[in-house]
């Protein structure tokens, strides 16, 4: 909360009556004159011959999938396909006043959307610059193979049919598809054409276009962004946590006005009534009309409306005015473009739980039929042509989709996933993702820099005593400086969370930041974690650098989707087109019970696609985040609460005041020893070094001490070089034991270094119950004692010594069965 | 849940205990604290009571067997229960229990060794043969600082095979043996057809043979022979027998009356009541008084604290005491140690003098004769008066003779007069 801003209780207690705006349902009136007046004859087939090309594009994926055949080719698709059957003209209409740079995501259902857009693209893009991206999609695979098609006119024409070919090549899995064939029916996309991401899950797509939306707006880009999102996702939380945060009002009053205002976002739900087998309007959800949804939002109710998807230039019309809001920075808009879908939800829904003569009524209200109809009597064409047309549009999808499934001229990707590996990171690095100036509020040497720069580097002084805390710099404080320094070096850098302005983050990592940077490079959001992370990926995608911030691990949870679905695959699924540079910092907490002390590293470890961080020292800290600023790969950065007013008092250098990087993967040996290696993620470093202190001191065992600081990507080189000296291993870290990253590296180091084990490795973790009160904190996170008597019931029983604590092997048969 | 049985931690120093015999069968009912079974340490012979009350599950070593104290030894829960999670190395073919309790020492010949991958890479490097020793590790694993124990030993005889040649009825089947280490398989029986009964030395022999041995291996032993008059130790020894019962004097004997006597002069001769260890002498002003306890399983030596402090009544009660722990087993480690004097009396034997060994690191012993007629010069004549015999074994390394002879001639002063001191 800005100070600029005050809450005055006189005025928050007058009495008063909101009022909110009207909601038009199906405004829209067609008006012959003046639609021929808007459009030209050739634009009004165009329209007709899209629909027309999206609905056979379907019925052949339809005939594959049910009959294993399309008009004599036969192929048995093995992957997903929800077909958009009946909403064609909401896709169509949509693009009509669209332009290439307008980007539109979508659902599992948005075959007709890329179809439509990326043909509206093709109209619009000149010649050469068609060429060029059919050359470089896939080094020119797709075109080679769409060349060999008879009866091409012009590049146009052969774009168009590139088009279509992508797009089956990419459904059915193949390497000349828009994303190799990675994404698939539910994600394909392609960038060029103003084609963003598809998302496979329900509203997943919303926080992403708000990011996207954002990422244009604070880089002064052209364009509006559309995210095509189902009915029913009306009641999916991210999506409302997106809607809410394209409606801050901080884009209007706090923002340089010049950027011009909020983001150009469209929330255009694709209302085709059935969110599976329910119905939201009636059934599963209570807002009568969907369109209602914006009234809850913000004061212009999002200029939310009804829309007749079954009329394209109905929605052409809304699409082209809410475009001309956007744009003047008065978004966000919402659109219920009302639709529906003759085929079921996939080729194995029977529609049980709808009438046949529902969908019946529906096609009496068939678009493209309709739509031919009016272009007939208002004399643009006449029913031979327009049957003309129907017929060579559906020659064409067979010939295009011929070669589609043919593995000669389409093959699919090494079998053998070496490719797909290389695509789960780009292992880029990029000092700015633009080369323009950044924007700041103060030069660097201005910045709070100055303070933190003049600080001891170091936390001990020359006997070995601890340095005052507040002249010395802190873990805290090298964050800040590697944040200050990608913030003066790329301009698309942004940073947010939910207290990052003035508070400067729940634990102060920020502080200075403020002073530095204008708002829309700093900005607070609404507590909702999925939009936090979801704009992110958005923003990332975009191609921007982004900053998010969780204030606690914990709260991952509520953005699981967006880290573990989102964030993590969208490099690989868009078959390399897209770089994904985004620095989720997460903050392990501490002595605050349950839901706010977990270490949830192992969770994120699992998920494939994220590199994971875990600095425990001050200049780790900054030697690690200067590397995840400066990578084009998605980090989930882990910080622990126990660690940021911690000085640097491990390496004997301190904490440079120049930019440094920490080498990605890389462990760090701490303390050396001949007897035994113990090997930390995260604060327990500290513990473990005291174990072995106590090692020495008290029973001769000389303990090696490795920080891994890296879970993805990591090198076991060092650690099994450090076990074959030793032969025994420790493991420790925050996290709970069980299903902890602990024992995938306890797995695999018993894999590479078994012939030099003196006994098994060892795993030390947290309890497998809840974190009880800060008081109680020794019963659950593991202590150096714990580590000690682990290292005397398992591995090296040491003379005279009388454990603390249950730690040996039978205790983990008796842990397991009691389920704890 | 089914719980372990452990055995406990023995005084100070013992490390492990022998199984003598198990009171208890798998399947029978137990409560907490009956007898599960009776152990015998380096010293006392003990009984371990059952922590937990259920059924006897599992027991998991046998009469015989040494095992290290804190070793699981039994299991005891409800009937039926898995006893699997006690086992350390689950068995290829689980049910039978005496398959796994093989498998959890880990010396049975089909069982697998318990040996850490690394240990097992030195052992071959080096040729060490590792199947007799000891593990260290959890579980009684061989890990790497055991085989680097065997290498730095230079052992080139197992235990097993060290004792078989000790007992005389074993000899090496090749007297260059190949191999590095030799084990039981490397020999083959003695050329003496002797019927002999092979007894592996363990327990309170164990301790005496290495404590005689060091005895004389330590010291620089003498021995002094004296005797002192007798009569008034008989004379009193009578009347205290003959003494009102309430008193409760009656069971006051010869040779408490000498322990007695021993620990009134001991005081005033610290250097004899006195223990000498790297080099240093250490001399105490209390009287701790070893007394040797004749027993079935061998000498034992309990230790009466402070006796000089005790009346003649305490000191005959705590003698008996020890003496009756001694020969029932019950006897505590830690009242077999801290003596720093010691008596031994043979004289009911019938012997009049002997050559006592020191109990190292005490520097003196004093062993007692019987009593037996000895010529005197009274007046012009001659006057056989009882006499008991006194032999003091000191070490001569610390202790000179003047010293022990006053010693003696005190003692012997003071046993002249017995009703007298004990007035004191």
């Amino acid at each position: 909360m800005p100070k600029s801003l005050t809450i005055d209780p006189a005025e928050e207690r007058k009495p008063a009556v909101l009022r909110a705006p009207e909601i038009p349902l199906n405004a829209y009136v067609s008006d012959p004159a003046a639609e021929a007046a808007a459009y030209s004859r050739e634009q009004l087939v165009a329209i007709y011959q899209d629909m027309v090309l999206i609905r056979e594009f379907e019925t052949a994926l339809d005939g594959f999938k049910k009959e294993g055949s399309y008009r004599g080719i036969r192929y048995t698709h093995a992957g997903p396909a929800h077909l958009s059957i009946g909403q064609e003209a909401a896709a169509v209409g949509q693009c009509v006043h669209l332009e290439p740079q307008d980007f539109i995501l979508g659902s599992h259902r948005s075959h007709g959307e890329i179809l439509a857009k990326g043909l509206s693209a093709i109209r619009q893009l000149d010649e050469d610059r068609l060429l060029t991206i059919m050359e470089s999609a896939q080094g020119g695979a797709a075109l080679r193979v769409v060349e060999s098609l008879k009866d091409i006119e012009d590049i146009r024409s052969l774009a168009s049919n590139w088009l279509v070919y992508g797009a089956y090549a990419e459904i059915f899995a193949r390497k000349t598809g828009f994303n190799q064939g990675m994404g698939g029916s539910m994600h394909a996309f392609f960038p060029p054409f103003g084609i963003m991401p598809n998302n496979a899950i329900v509203g997943g797509s919303a926080d992403i276009a708000l990011g996207m939306a954002l990422f244009k707006r604070i880089n002064r880009r052209n364009g509006i962004v559309i995210a095509n999102i189902g009915d029913s996702s009306a009641a999916s939380g991210p999506v409302w946590e997106a809607m809410n945060f394209a409606a801050m009002d901080q884009y209007r009053t706090l923002w340089d006005a010049d950027l011009g205002g909020a983001p150009p976002i469209l929330f255009n739900f694709i209302n085709n009534f059935y969110g599976m087998g329910g119905q939201p309007q009636g059934e599963t959800l209570g807002f009568g009309s969907l369109a209602r949804v914006g009234l809850g939002v913000n004061a212009d109710a999002m200029h939310s409306e009804r829309v007749d998807g079954y009329n394209p230039l109905a929605v052409a019309d809304a699409t082209r005015r809410k475009k001309g809001l956007l744009l003047k920075g008065r978004g966000p808009a919402l659109l219920d473009v009302i639709t529906y879908r003759y085929s079921g939800h996939s080729p194995s829904d029977a529609s049980s739980y709808r009438a046949r003569a529902e969908i019946a009524l529906w096609r009496a209200h068939d678009s493209i039929r309709g739509f031919g109809e009016y272009l007939c009597a208002n004399r643009y064409a006449d029913e031979a042509q327009l049957h003309g047309l129907r017929e060579s549009v559906s020659e064409r999808i067979a010939e295009i989709v011929a070669l589609a499934v043919d593995l000669g001229s389409s093959p699919r990707l090494d079998p053998a996933g070496a490719a797909i590996g290389a695509m789960m990171f780009s292992n880029e690095t990029a000092d700015a993702l633009d080369d323009r100036e950044p924007e700041v509020s103060q030069p660097l040497q201005e910045s709070r820099l100055k303070v933190t720069a003049g600080k001891h580097r170091f936390g001990l002084d020359e006997d070995g005593a601890l340095r005052p805390r507040l002249k010395t710099l802190t873990y805290a404080e090298a964050i800040f400086e590697a944040m200050l320094h990608r913030f003066y070096n790329d301009p698309t850098m942004i940073a947010f969370g939910e207290e990052n302005r003035d508070w400067g983050g729940a634990f102060g990592a920020y502080r200075g930041l403020t002073e530095a940077l204008p708002y829309h490079r700093l900005f607070n959001t609404p507590i909702s974690e999925a939009a936090i992370a979801g704009v992110a990926v958005g923003y990332a995608l975009a191609s921007g650098r982004a900053v998010p911030e969780l204030m606690y691990c914990d709260f991952m949870g509520r953005a699981g989707d967006e880290i573990f679905n989102q964030m993590a695959k969208w490099q690989a699924m868009s078959g390399n087109l897209l770089r994904m540079p985004l620095v989720l910092r997460v903050s392990v907490g501490m002595k605050y019970g349950a839901q706010h002390s977990q270490d949830w590293s192992s969770l994120v470890a699992h998920i494939p696609g994220l590199k994971v961080y875990f600095p425990a020292t001050a200049f780790d800290a900054k030697g690690m985040l200067n590397r995840a600023l400066r990578g084009t790969d998605p980090v989930v950065f882990f910080e622990s609460q126990r660690l940021y007013n911690q000085p640097e008092t491990l390496f004997s250098g301190g904490v440079p005041v120049e930019y440094y990087e920490v080498e990605e993967g890389e462990p760090y040996l701490h303390r050396p020893g001949s007897d035994i290696s113990i090997v930390t993620i995260g604060a327990t470093l500290y513990r473990a070094l005291e174990a072995a202190e106590r090692l020495e001191r008290e029973h001769r065992v000389s303990a090696e001490v490795i920080d891994a600081r890296f879970l993805n990507p990591l090198n076991y080189a060092p650690i099994i070089e450090s076990v074959r000296k030793t032969g025994a291993l420790l493991l420790a870290s925050d996290a709970s034991e069980r299903g902890s990253f602990l024992h995938t590296m306890a797995s695999n180091i018993s894999q590479l270094a078994f012939d030099f084990l003196d006994g098994p490795v060892a795993v030390l973790g947290s309890r497998n119950w809840i974190t009880p009160p800060a008081e109680l904190d020794e019963s659950f996170f593991p202590g150096a004692d714990w580590m000690i008597d682990m290292i005397h019931q398992r591995l090296l029983p040491l003379p005279g010594y009388q454990p603390r604590s249950e730690q040996g092997a039978p205790d983990i048969i008796r842990r397991n069965r009691a389920g704890v | 849940m089914a719980q372990a049985i452990v055995l406990p931690k023995l005084g100070n120093t013992a490390e492990s205990a022998i199984i003598l015999a198990w009171h208890a069968n798998v399947g029978d009912e137990v409560s907490a604290g009956d007898v599960l079974c009776e152990i015998e340490t380096d010293k006392a012979t003990l009984e371990v009571e059952s922590s937990a009350g259920g059924v006897l599950l599992a027991r998991l070593f046998e009469a015989g067997d040494d095992v290290p104290v804190l070793s699981q030894i039994a299991v005891v829960g409800r009937a039926g229960e898995s006893v699997e999670e006690f086992q350390i190395l689950p068995s290829p073919e689980p049910p039978h229990l005496e398959t796994r309790r093989k498998a959890i020492r880990g010396k049975a010949v089909d069982s697998p060794i318990r040996i850490s991958p690394r240990a097992r890479n030195l052992a071959e490097r080096k040729g060490i043969e590792y199947a007799d020793l000891t593990g260290s590790g959890p579980g009684g694993r061989l890990i790497e600082r055991d085989i680097n124990a065997a290498i730095k030993e230079g052992v080139k005889i197992t235990p097993v095979a060290q004792a078989m040649l000790d007992s005389g009825d074993f000899q090496l089947a090749d007297p260059q043996p190949r191999s590095a280490r030799v084990g039981k398989l490397d020999l083959v029986p003695a050329d003496s057809g002797d019927e002999i009964e092979e007894i592996p030395l363990r327990g309170v022999r164990q301790t005496i043979a290495r404590r005689l041995l060091a005895s004389t291996q330590t010291t620089a032993q003498l021995t002094l022979n004296s005797s002192a008059d007798a009569r008034a130790l008989r004379a009193f020894r009578e009347r205290l027998k003959e003494s009102d019962e309430a008193l409760g004097l009656r069971a006051i004997n010869i040779n408490d009356l000498l322990m007695f006597a021993v620990a009134r002069t001991l005081p005033a001769f610290p250097n004899l009541n006195a223990l000498f260890e790297n080099d240093t002498i250490y001399q105490f002003s209390a009287a701790h008084l070893g007394m040797a306890v004749d027993t079935e399983r061998g000498l034992l030596v309990p230790v009466i604290r402070k006796a000089q402090a005790l009346s003649l009544k305490q000191l005959s009660a705590e003698a008996r005491r020890l003496a009756a722990a001694c020969r029932d087993g019950s006897v505590s480690p830690d009242e077999l140690a801290g003596g720093t004097f010691t008596v031994s009396n043979l004289g009911a034997l019938g012997i009049e003098n002997f050559t006592p060994l020191l109990n190292p690191p005490q520097v003196a012993i004093l062993g007692i004769g019987s009593i037996h007629l000895k010529p005197v010069a009274a007046g012009d004549g001659v006057e056989f008066r009882p006499h008991i015999g006194l032999s003091l074994t000191i070490d001569h390394q610390v202790v000179d003779g003047a010293p022990a002879v006053r010693f003696l001639a005190q003692l012997a002063r003071h046993l002249a007069q017995i009703d007298l001191l004990a007035a004191i």
